[in-house]
Formats: C-alpha cells, sequence, structure tokens
C-alpha cells in the first residue's frame, strides 16, 4: 500500500513537471526563436513480483505475479525544432532562417521526424545561426534579432558575435544601416549591390550550420543552443540543403497556444488524479490502522 | 509547482512592459519625426536538473539533464529608423528629411564639463527665436528653443525681416522681405548626420536622441558628405522645406501586436490559475 503512496507522489511530480514546461512554453508565445518544449515521462523501472509461500513453511513454491511499476519519472524535454511562422519587422538587422532540410530517400513526417522500418527514429537536420558566447564557445540560436554595436560588430541581444562561414566575428564597417543580405546569407552593399569582402578579401557571409540531429542541441536559455562537448562543431549547410536567410524578418516562437491550454489542463487533471489516489491510499491506511483489529 | 507560477509571473511583468512600449507607440501615432520602438522577448536563462548516467536509457533523445526554462523577458528594446511620410505645411520653418539623416541640435546648457550637449532629432517643425548672443538676429530652433547646428557647428542665424529658403541639400537662402527682387544670401547649411548605429543611440524624450555616456559620435554617427550624394555615391538624403514628417508608427501593426500581446497576458494569467489550483491539491493532500 505504501508503494502505492509513493507511486502517486511520483505521478504528481512528474506531471508538476510537465505542468512546468507547458507554462514555459506559454510564457514563451511571442519569443522569436523559441522553440517548443515537451517533457517526455518514463516509467520508473520495472521490478518482477513473486509469490513466495507454501512447502510446508518453507516457501519453496515461488509464483511470479507479474511486472510492474512503481511510478513515473521526467526523463527529458525534448524540443520541437521545427520552423516557426515568419513575420515582417522591416528591421534591417533583423534576420530570419528557412530551412526545411530533406534527407534523399527519407519523408519526414509533420513533426519533422522518419521512423524506419526497423524503428529507427531519424530526425530532420535543422540550420542554425552560429554566434559566438564571452566563453570563445560556439552557440546556436534561430533567433536572428541581432544589432550593430558601437564597434561595429553584428551582435544578439545579449552580446554574442555573430560568426562568418569563416567562423569569425561578422563585422560591418562604414555604412552599418545599408547592407542587404542575400537569402544565401551573403552580405552585400544595398546602395552598390557589391558583396561585402571580410579580411581575406573573400565576400562575407552569415555561418549557417546543419545540425544533423537536433536534439542533441542543449538549451541554453536566452534563445541559443549549444552542443554537449565532443560532439564537434556542425558544418555549414551546403547550398543544396536549400536554406534561406531573409531580411527585415523575424522567426516567431513554433509554440501552438491551442495544444499549450490543452496540454496545462491535461497535466493539472493527471496532477488531480493524482492527488486522489494519494487520498484513496490514506483512506484505506486509514482504515487499517484505525479500524481493523478494534474490539 | 512555483515554477510554474514563477515562470508565468515573470512572463507577464515582461508582456506588461510590451504593452507599455505599444501604449507609448500609439501615443505618438502623431507625433512628428517619432520613431516606433520595438520590444521583443527572450527566454530566461534554463536551469538543467542533473541527472546521474543511469538516465541514459534506451530510446532516449537528448544528451542527459532535464532543462527547465524560467519563463521570458525584454531582450531588447530596439528603434525602428523607418523613413515616416512626408505631410505638406506649407510653413517655412518645416524641415522634414528623405532617407536617413538627423538634423543637429545643441542645448541651451552644457554638460558637466562645459561642452555643449549636442543631440539629434527628426523633428523639424522648426520656429524662430531671438539670438541672445547677437540682438536683431534670429535663430533657427526646435520647439523647445534649441539652435539647430549648421555644417559649421553654429546656429543657423536669420537677421529679421528675411524669409528663409532651404534647399534638398540644406543650405539656407535669405531673401530681403524689404527688396524681395535681390539675389538671395547663403546663410549656411544644415548640418545633417546619418546614423550609422541607430540602435545605439537613446531616446531622451522630447523627440531627441543622444548618445550613450562614453561612447564616441564617431562611428556611430556621421556628417553627411553632401559632395558625395551630388556624385552618387552615396544613398540620397534630401532636405524638404514646408514639410514634416509624420511618426513611423503604423496603427495597424500596433493594434494587431497588442492584440497578440494581450492574449498571451490572459495565456499566462490562465497558467497562474492552473499552477495556483495545483498547490491547493497539494494543501488538500490530507483532506
Amino acid at each position: 500500500m505504501l508503494r502505492g503512496l509513493n507511486t502517486a507522489a511520483a505521478g504528481m511530480i512528474a506531471s508538476q513537471r510537465r505542468h512546468d514546461t507547458i507554462t514555459n512554453n506559454i510564457a514563451n508565445l511571442n519569443t522569436p526563436g523559441y522553440k517548443a518544449n515537451f517533457a517526455v515521462q518514463r516509467s520508473f523501472p520495472e521490478m518482477l513480483i513473486t509469490l513466495y509461500g507454501g512447502g510446508g513453511g518453507t516457501n519453496a513454491h515461488r509464483t511470479v505475479i507479474g511486472r510492474m511499476h512503481t511510478g513515473v519519472f521526467a526523463e527529458e524535454a525534448t524540443a520541437l525544432h521545427l520552423q516557426g511562422d515568419l513575420v515582417e519587422t522591416r528591421n534591417p538587422s533583423d534576420f530570419a532562417l528557412i530551412s526545411n532540410i530533406q534527407i534523399p530517400g527519407i519523408q519526414f513526417d509533420a513533426s519533422g521526424k522518419f521512423v524506419t522500418p526497423e524503428g529507427e527514429r531519424i530526425f530532420q537536420p535543422q540550420a542554425m545561426f552560429a554566434v559566438r558566447a564571452p566563453d570563445g564557445q560556439e552557440r546556436y540560436t534561430r533567433n536572428g534579432k541581432f544589432t550593430v554595436d558601437a564597434a561595429g560588430q553584428l551582435v544578439t541581444p545579449d552580446g554574442y558575435l555573430v560568426l562568418d562561414s569563416q567562423r569569425r566575428p561578422i563585422r560591418l564597417d562604414g555604412s552599418g544601416t545599408d547592407v542587404k543580405v542575400t537569402p544565401q546569407g551573403v552580405l552585400i552593399d544595398g546602395f552598390t549591390g557589391a558583396p561585402l569582402l571580410d579580411e581575406d578579401g573573400q565576400p562575407l557571409a552569415f555561418l549557417i550550420v546543419r545540425v544533423d540531429d537536433p536534439n542533441r542541441l542543449i538549451r541554453e536559455g536566452n534563445g541559443n543552443f549549444r552542443l554537449p562537448e565532443g560532439d564537434g562543431l556542425p558544418p555549414a549547410a551546403a547550398p543544396e540543403d536549400g536554406v534561406e536567410v531573409l531580411q527585415g524578418f523575424v522567426e516567431r516562437s513554433n509554440v501552438d497556444p491551442v495544444q499549450a491550454t490543452v496540454d496545462l489542463m491535461s497535466a493539472a487533471r493527471v496532477y488531480e488524479a493524482n492527488q486522489r489516489v494519494v487520498q484513496f491510499l490514506d483512506r484505506s491506511l486509514e482504515k487499517a490502522v484505525n479500524e481493523v483489529g478494534r474490539v | 509547482m512555483n515554477h510554474s507560477m514563477i515562470n508565468a509571473l515573470v512572463s507577464m511583468q515582461a508582456i506588461q512592459q510590451k504593452l507599455d512600449v505599444i501604449a507609448n507607440n500609439i501615443a505618438n501615432v502623431n507625433t512628428t519625426g517619432y520613431k516606433r520602438r520595438e520590444a521583443s522577448f527572450q527566454d530566461i536563462l534554463t536551469s538543467v536538473y542533473r541527472q546521474p548516467p543511469g538516465f541514459q536509457l534506451a530510446g532516449r533523445l537528448t544528451p542527459l539533464g532535464l532543462p527547465q526554462g524560467w519563463g521570458a523577458k525584454i531582450g531588447q528594446i530596439g528603434l525602428s529608423m523607418e523613413q515616416g511620410s512626408l505631410m505638406p505645411t506649407y510653413r517655412a520653418y518645416d524641415l522634414a528629411i528623405e532617407g536617413e539623416g538627423l538634423f543637429e541640435i545643441r542645448l541651451d546648457v552644457p554638460d558637466g564639463e562645459g561642452n555643449p550637449e549636442i543631440r539629434w532629432t527628426r523633428d523639424g517643425a522648426f520656429q524662430l527665436t531671438y539670438d541672445p548672443a547677437e540682438p536683431g538676429m534670429m535663430m533657427l530652433a526646435t520647439q523647445e528653443g534649441y539652435p539647430v547646428l549648421g555644417t559649421d557647428g553654429q546656429p543657423i542665424r536669420i537677421p529679421v525681416n528675411h524669409t528663409p529658403r532651404i534647399d534638398e541639400e540644406g543650405r539656407v537662402w535669405l531673401t530681403d522681405e524689404a527688396r524681395p527682387e535681390a539675389e538671395p544670401q547663403l546663410a549656411g547649411q544644415l548640418k545633417i548626420v546619418r546614423a550609422l548605429r541607430p540602435q545605439v543611440l537613446i531616446n531622451d524624450g522630447a523627440n531627441l536622441f543622444r548618445l550613450p555616456p562614453g561612447v564616441a559620435a564617431e562611428g556611430v554617427l556621421e556628417t553627411v558628405d553632401m559632395e558625395a550624394m551630388r556624385a552618387g555615391d552615396q544613398r540620397k538624403i534630401a532636405v524638404r522645406q514646408g514639410f514634416l514628417e509624420q511618426s513611423n508608427v503604423n496603427l495597424t501593426d500596433e493594434l494587431t501586436e497588442l492584440m497578440t500581446v494581450q492574449r498571451a497576458y490572459q495565456l499566462n494569467a490562465r497558467a497562474i490559475i492552473s499552477s495556483d489550483t495545483l498547490m491547493s491539491l497539494a494543501n488538500n493532500l490530507r483532506a
């Protein structure tokens, strides 16, 4: 019986975690480049229940009753890395990525997933802007709300440096407001149409990386993601990936408010159901303690 | 549980700030030379519940750790330097800038070190005021009476009974009202600067922009070279006399934004109610 109490408590904690995740999605309904997060639950490891008894008090007979789990926990929070809607801001330092990277021979479903006949899940690769954090490491983001700081560097709202195709910070000298960007991410002078050149005399372009398994990305807040240590740097997206950069647009959060409301209600109700189970068990315990054996 | 509540609360505060920015834009829908501001959100630093390696079970997709966000905050409030529409007023002292330019003006009180305080504006609703330094002279000044500066860094001085005509390049030509047939005289040229990094400028109220403390004007603002522009090497900037630049606030955009943001506020309030229900359930565990 006490085992049941713990199971119900685990259910309450897990649905609370789910509730927290959904609240965070609702909170970021208007955050550009935000990717909805979903808490994935897993049941506790299975236990084998066996009945011992009989055999003249020797416990020689064993009958397997079956398997059981004693609860559930929030295992991971996977992000839905799908394209968000684009909204026009007409701000020349706002950028949005459009990516729908296909893998030959694979048809991704609406959630960007493909399951092979062997049951292996393949996720759609995603394109992201690469930025450099103050610790010198790369971060990846879909929030293209950049600004040009006083030093002429293109930075994210928290001051991370936006990187060019050679993994160097992008620096705009001279006509900062008059820079246009081609769909391929090459920066050009808005007046003459000539590409801006980097220090090696090569055309200056955004570094748009292709993250093959977006589930590897670790959320860091502020719209930034990083890859776990040991995963290496992701390669730049190839021209055939068809990734486009749009200037004067931002990508909206991909949270669906209807889905979020329904999920919120369901998480709250699951919590309530688990609470009821705790109460039932408590009442049974009460009976056992106070009424059974009363003379 | 408190997690959900803090999450929603933090975001509601951020949404409130965004509503304030939208309200300010709507309030300035008829302010001459007003530049729309735009607040954008960012999700707040994610904390991670650590998970030991035993959590790496078959079927798991993400690296170890359960990330938990803490809502949304205002990431930046940006300035949109988009051109507003020009409205004819037929007043000689109403000027509008077509293109990315700003008028330079000087406040009447110098800063702590005695240097003149310089501000920039798009609001070209000017007037004439008496020049305290030179009796009998008038200066071109803003509504607040701050002198508008010329390319020489001095106010544009106009003697009484003279009518100014200002050409595209900001040169001020004066005609003596007593002798209208005489050749107009050049009285100076308005200084037009271009904001290279408009996001660095601070909105000082009263339609004025200033530099943040400690930031030099070089690299942020650049005096427009009218010669280069005449030669076609630069994008055109023109001064239009008898016009005023309207605010660049688009009421449709602002109201749409207002509705989206208000609904988000509502949904966050719902989330608070929901987490409150969870709390009361926890309180009533032992009914």
